[in-house]
């Protein structure tokens, strides 16, 4: 693989919350670290390849729009399977995290199928939820800063990827009770509630995330350093500002 | 004898609240407290309307009164933009007398999307106007079609509306209604301005990929779905010309008349338009609320101007979660050229959050045009803002960060005759204002 590819789902449909930056972040890091690097966004061609693409994106959309996403994403259910079973990596943020879901329960106790690429369900309610996030991870010592605005929750999440320190997470129990746990993650998927450019927001994880990519695309290379930018700096005020929330 | 308890309770904490200075929702709330049911209890006049939307609804209020009034017309309205059941009791109980009669020609109320809901179940509007939706403060308000599905909950069949014909996800509404007057501008009256999201592209109604004729700005336009039958309908006013030096433009349609608007935005063109249409909706004749429209000065307005020194310096407040209203006061500041400020050191009037995701929505590409010669980044979230230009493509060392706002005087010392634009929100808005000088002399913007 000598360009890394990274596919955006449905650009104009799910791109609510400025989300479109986390790719724009990331293709800079990587170009940084050594790649060639491109966005190809995917707006449902019948052809369309994903097994040479380094990685899949979606963000969030608006209830309506993850629906019409979820119709339109129907006929690639298989193709982005396989994808997944090759090692590439899935990065849902916001209600983008909905679509690999197997089904998303609706208020009225209806149920749509979801993409099946994740174990986990969804439960929609009538009710917003918003609120700052600060958590941790089992990877890092650093907290995670994100922000959650949405209406539905994940359900049967086998291991949750963050602990919150602060808000209540997007993972409820089986009573429906909030568990202070968000996001599910493995090798090569992260899928978390938390809106807008969160690889901007937090540079140690858009760092984890690159090496991934870069890792898998060009085994045994090593990438450039990557001097500091300015995002390290608004990573920590905000970090700083929500931790003294927390009296720490 | 409680509505009566109630009138006279409200009148006199309005009295206090007066005496005070404060409480535009107080004196409602111990009339509801006393008569639950107040609202259903009042003989109101023929006309009553509710003004909503994401953007303009206070401004469009505070035109269409002075289209009214200056016409003879006694209105009661929710001056303080206490747009809640609270406040709306408010405001109707110091118009009426002891028997509950509204002692007014018509009412005119600001409604919050959100709220509008739980007000018309206790006060219907015979009209309601809806100006616009898009996104607006997505933290408190969710995103455009969930105030969509809020203001649809309040609209009942015998209710007739009054909608922006240009902005899809709004004219949707017509469905709910009795009848609807729309208003609009024609193609070619302002320029197309890109965002940097279309949240257009797709139809409310099913999805389908929509077409448009011809584009204003946001998802405003000449409309058409690809795949239902929904397309824009024909205004029944219409702005058709529009001069950007002298700020006058034509309406067409229902109505003829010549305006003129002080702040030359395509946004107060709409405003405008949609004050002037309802004037004439409620009986003001076109000639005359022209006039009143095209003399008045706004209360609300949300630009500000001062000289310091022979310095031109112009703020521009926009809600900060707004990427429409800022694009707006963008275009504004690309237009003047000079300096540019922009600063952002609270997120929200309401709550503390880290939640800068909003900063992505706005397209400061606007501000890359020669004219603009330096631009300067204020703030608590000067290094947000400063990630978010390195991906615009204006030149890096035009720009500077400044996240020590006591160092905002060191702006107003440089050149004279380079004009000074700030750009910023309602919460940070006083922090740059108690730093100008002494001797800065407020001027009017014309």
């Amino acid at each position: 693989m000598s360009t890394l590819r990274l596919v955006h789902l449905f650009p104009d449909l799910l791109n609510l919350y400025g989300d479109y930056a986390n790719l724009l972040v990331l293709q800079r890091e990587l170009t940084a670290m050594g790649a060639e690097v491109e966005i190809v966004p995917f707006t449902g061609e019948e052809d369309f390849d994903f097994s040479e693409t380094s990685l899949v994106y979606a963000g969030p959309g608006t209830e309506r729009r993850i629906g019409y996403a979820l119709e339109r994403l129907e006929p690639f259910r298989e193709k982005l399977s396989s994808a997944r079973e090759e090692g590439v990596f899935f990065l849902f943020c916001g209600s983008g995290a909905e679509l690999p879901a197997q089904k998303i329960i609706l208020p009225n106790g209806e149920s749509i199928q979801g993409l099946g690429l994740a174990p986990y369900n969804i439960r929609r309610t009538e009710k917003r939820q918003t609120g700052d996030c600060l958590m941790v991870s089992g990877l890092s010592e650093k907290l995670v800063v994100g922000f959650l605005n949405k209406s539905g929750s994940m359900e049967g999440v086998p291991q949750p990827f963050f602990r919150m320190r602060l808000g209540e997470g997007g993972i409820i129990d089986e009573k429906g009770q909030p568990t202070k746990t968000e996001g599910y993650a493995d090798q090569s998927f992260l899928a978390t509630y938390c809106i807008g450019p969160l690889l901007s927001k937090n540079p140690w994880l858009r760092k984890l995330v690159a090496s991934k990519l870069f890792d898998r695309a060009f085994p045994g290379k090593t990438p450039l350093v990557v001097p500091q930018d300015v995002s390290e700096t608004a990573y920590q005020i905000t970090a700083d500002s929500l931790s003294r929330r927390l009296g720490t | 004898m409680k509505k009566q308890l109630a009138i006279l309770a409200c009148k006199a904490a309005s009295l206090v609240g007066r005496w005070l200075g404060k409480g535009s929702s107080m004196p409602g709330k111990v009339a509801l407290k006393i008569c639950p049911d107040i609202l259903a209890r009042l003989s109101l006049p023929e006309n009553v309307v509710a003004v909503t939307g994401s953007n303009g609804k206070t401004t469009t209020v505070e035109l269409l009164v002075a289209a009214l009034e200056k016409n003879g017309k006694t209105v009661c309205w929710n001056k303080e933009g206490a747009n809640q059941i609270e406040g709306v009791a408010t405001m109707l109980l110091r118009y009426a007398d002891l028997r509950g009669r509204v002692r007014c020609d018509m009412v005119v109320m600001e409604s919050d999307e959100q709220y509008a809901r739980h007000t018309f179940a206790f006060l219907k509007p015979s009209l309601f106007a809806v100006l616009n939706l898009y996104r607006d403060q997505m933290t408190r308000n969710g995103h455009p079609e969930y105030i969509y599905d809020r203001i649809a909950e309040a609209i009942s069949p015998e209710m007739d509306l009054f909608l922006n014909a240009d902005d899809p996800l709004t004219a949707c509404l017509s469905s709910l209604g009795r009848n609807t007057t729309w208003f609009g501008v024609a193609e070619g009256v302002l320029e197309e301005e890109k965002g940097v999201y279309d949240d257009g592209k797709y139809c409310p109604c099913c999805g389908g990929e929509m077409e448009y004729a011809y584009r204003q700005f946001a998802t405003f336009g000449n409309f058409a779905c690809q795949h239902c039958d929904y397309e824009r309908d024909k205004p029944d006013f219409e702005a058709v010309s529009y001069d950007e030096e002298s700020g006058n433009f034509t309406v067409s349609g229902r109505a003829e008349a010549t305006l003129h608007t002080g702040l030359k935005t395509p946004y107060s063109l709409y405003n405008m338009l949609a004050a002037f249409s309802l004037a004439v909706m409620l009986g003001v004749d076109p000639h005359g609320a022209a006039q009143a429209l095209s003399s008045h000065r706004l209360k609300s307005g949300r630009a500000q101007r001062w000289n310091v020194g022979g310095k031109d310096i112009m703020l521009l407040t926009s809600k900060h979660e707004n990427s429409v209203s800022y694009d707006r006061s963008l275009s504004l500041a690309a237009k003047r050229g000079g300096k540019v400020l922009v600063m952002v050191d609270a997120i929200s009037r309401k709550y503390f959050t880290g939640e800068t995701s909003w900063l992505w929505d706005i397209n400061f590409n606007k501000l890359n045009v020669p004219e603009v010669e330096h631009i300067v980044l204020a703030g608590q979230y000067a290094c947000d803002l400063a990630e978010r230009f390195s991906f615009t493509d204006i030149p890096q060392e035009k720009i500077s960060l400044m996240r020590d706002l006591d160092r905002l005087p060191e702006l107003f010392d440089d050149r004279a005759d380079q004009p000074l634009t700030v750009v910023t929100c309602f919460s940070d808005r006083d922090k740059f204002i108690r730093r100008l000088p002494a001797e800065a002399q407020r001027e009017e913007i014309a």
